[in-house]
């Protein structure tokens, strides 16, 4: 095992993180900060992350993960969970890649609402990613949170012998409410905001670095909001992908883990 | 969370494992520690976290833990391939207690099993006595007729109404009638399944030789999966044997079998979360009062290593369930 799990952070937000070395004689100059998505997405994805991280080590890209406050095995309650200080965690993730790494060009790889918070963190001046790759990024909350809410209302009618009906007479009766939680997670109130305020006009890119927008063939949304930017000059690029990962199901046989069509095309994108 | 100080941990043959030791900070860590491990293929966190939150509660009841992955699945790597589930999961279960004592003197341990964990940790319990108490979330079941003819009625009953009836009904046929490959179980990878029978000999067996031991068991059963219970109904036949009395049950009607819901965590921390406590504190009648080690009272996230001095070693007593 070529990974280093540890702590790092100012004492009082310590976070939780796996830093992957480079391979023996293979350091290259760019590394890489995984940025994971929120609540099931995040749990859903963790062994993929892990893999990737492990075959971008091989070829001589230094890689860390880690956790949000209050998420995975960072320290915190889900209940402190909010934007802005999951934003300022990524910057002190770059700064202890920067620390762990010097001099090399640090890549950003989101996914979901990990992708959002790359964009958020990105234009704020504190840590300055060479590079952006925003893998389906939530670009609009109350959407986002309408899925989980959605997601979570299927889970337990699917868990359940015999349903909670309660559940789902709520979504249909409020079907614009942020969810208190979903799919096992807290949402707090302060996020909750957070997420109906978050649009697409709230995600300007900036043109400090270059930016790839990975989503699927289906998603205008996203194809718009990039389009946006490319009509305000930004480096960005829009590239479409269609994969077998489930974002918030558990592992069942036919929703692949670690699928190698998306692990492939994550690596590629950091060549691109 | 002040009041615990958590360490990231490599450990196993060949460091393969990864997970976190949890200790409380500002008192004398009971001489019992907590094992998790993972439900099925899901990440070290468990469904939804909540074996880290199971930690923290833990924590600050003075009891330390160890959370991991086994080999294979989240953090952790596959050490080894030619041995079946099973055994790897028991050496890997046995290799976070050496662990444990090698850092912090504790030799008794209680281990959080859920579905699938549950056989890892049933097996390591039997064959290591360290292992002091179990925890088993949504294990093996061995409901009557009565039992299961009052869950069939009632599922029929709520199946007009239920949204998912469709697709379970889909489901069902295809795995009973069209049995495809990727429906089957992996051999040596997941567990494979056993018959009932087989798994009730060896349920009741190691059930006995446990309790015989005096080791404490809790049983739990969560509404989801099991609908209704009048009285220790998934026990079945050995709802009579005298194991069957000296362990604690419960069915937890309101909890679903992954946890979904903060309601279902909230009463599998409350539930889980006290019993481990109980059993941990209840073993250690000569602790350490607070403030006895200094490392216990100062020790923070970011020192070197202030685990080593901190332990004294526990008497060797048996459990007595409270």
């Amino acid at each position: 095992m070529n990974a280093h799990p540890f702590m790092f952070g100012p004492a009082s937000r310590q976070l939780f993180g796996v830093f992957h070395a480079a391979g023996d004689g293979r350091p290259g100059t760019t590394t890489v900060l995984v940025c994971p998505p929120f609540g099931q997405e995040g749990l859903r994805t963790h062994r993929f992350f892990k893999v990737l991280a492990e075959r971008l080590a091989r070829s001589g890209i230094a890689t860390l993960r880690f956790d949000f406050h209050g998420a995975g095995d960072s320290p915190g309650d889900e209940s402190e969970g909010e934007l802005d200080g999951w934003r300022r965690d990524l910057c002190s993730a770059h700064e202890e890649l920067r620390r762990r790494v010097p001099g090399g060009r640090i890549v950003w790889v989101g996914a979901r609402l990990g992708a959002t918070l790359a964009v958020l963190a990105a234009r704020n001046g504190r840590c300055d990613p060479s590079r952006l790759v925003l893998w389906e990024p939530v670009i609009d909350g109350r959407r986002y949170a309408r899925l989980l809410r959605e997601h979570h209302v299927v889970a337990i009618d699917t868990t359940f012998c015999i349903p909670d009906l309660v559940w789902r007479r709520s979504l249909a009766n409020d079907p614009g409410a942020l969810p208190e939680e979903a799919l096992g997670t807290l949402l707090s109130p302060t996020l909750r905001t957070q997420l109906g305020a978050l649009v697409p006009e709230s995600l300007p890119l900036t043109a400090l670095h270059d930016t790839l927008v990975l989503t699927g063939p289906d998603d205008e949304h996203t194809a718009q909001w990039a389009a946006e930017q490319q009509s305000r000059h930004m480096p960005v690029r829009l590239a479409y992908f269609q994969h077998r990962l489930d974002w918030t199901s558990d592992p069942y046989p036919n929703s692949a883990m670690v699928p190698a069509d998306a692990l492939n095309r994550l690596q590629g994108a950091l060549h691109e | 969370m002040n009041d615990m100080t958590q360490y990231p941990v490599q450990f196993g043959p060949g460091n393969a494992l990864m997970g976190m030791i949890t200790i409380p900070m500002y008192r004398a860590p009971a001489d019992v520690a907590c094992l998790m491990l993972n439900m099925g293929a899901n990440h070290r966190v468990g469904p939804r976290r909540i074996n880290v939150k199971l930690a923290h509660v833990l924590a600050a009841r003075g009891v330390s833990s160890l959370r991991f992955d086994l080999g294979g699945l989240g953090d952790s790597d596959a050490s080894d391939s030619s041995s079946d589930l099973q055994t790897r999961a028991v050496r890997d279960l046995r290799a976070g207690m050496d662990l444990l004592e090698g850092m912090l003197g504790i030799r008794k341990f209680a281990i959080v099993g859920m579905c699938s964990g549950v056989e890892h940790a049933m097996t390591t319990a039997a064959t290591d006595t360290r292992v002091v108490a179990l925890s088993l979330f949504d294990g093996y079941a061995f409901p009557d007729r009565r039992s299961r003819w009052e869950r069939t009625l009632r599922r029929a009953l709520a199946a007009p109404a239920h949204p998912s009836f469709a697709g379970k009904a889909k489901r069902w046929l295809q795995r009973h009638l069209l049995p495809s490959h990727s429906t089957k179980p992996l051999p040596g990878f997941f567990a494979e399944r056993k018959p009932p029978e087989v798994n009730a000999v060896w349920f009741g067996a190691t059930m006995r030789r446990l309790v015989e031991r005096k080791v404490a068991v809790q049983l739990l059963y969560s509404g989801s999966l099991h609908v209704c219970d009048h009285d220790r109904d998934q026990l079945g036949p050995f709802r009579s044997e005298p194991f069957a009395q000296a362990v604690q049950y419960e069915f937890m009607r309101d909890a679903d079998h992954t946890l979904c819901t903060v309601r279902g965590q909230q009463l599998f921390l409350r539930s889980v979360g006290g019993w481990v406590a109980a059993c941990a504190v209840g073993t250690s009648p000569e602790r350490r009062s607070p403030g006895t080690s200094t490392s216990t009272s100062t020790s923070t996230s970011t020192s070197p290593n202030p685990l080593a001095p901190v332990v004294e070693r526990p008497k060797h007593d048996a459990y007595v369930p409270q």
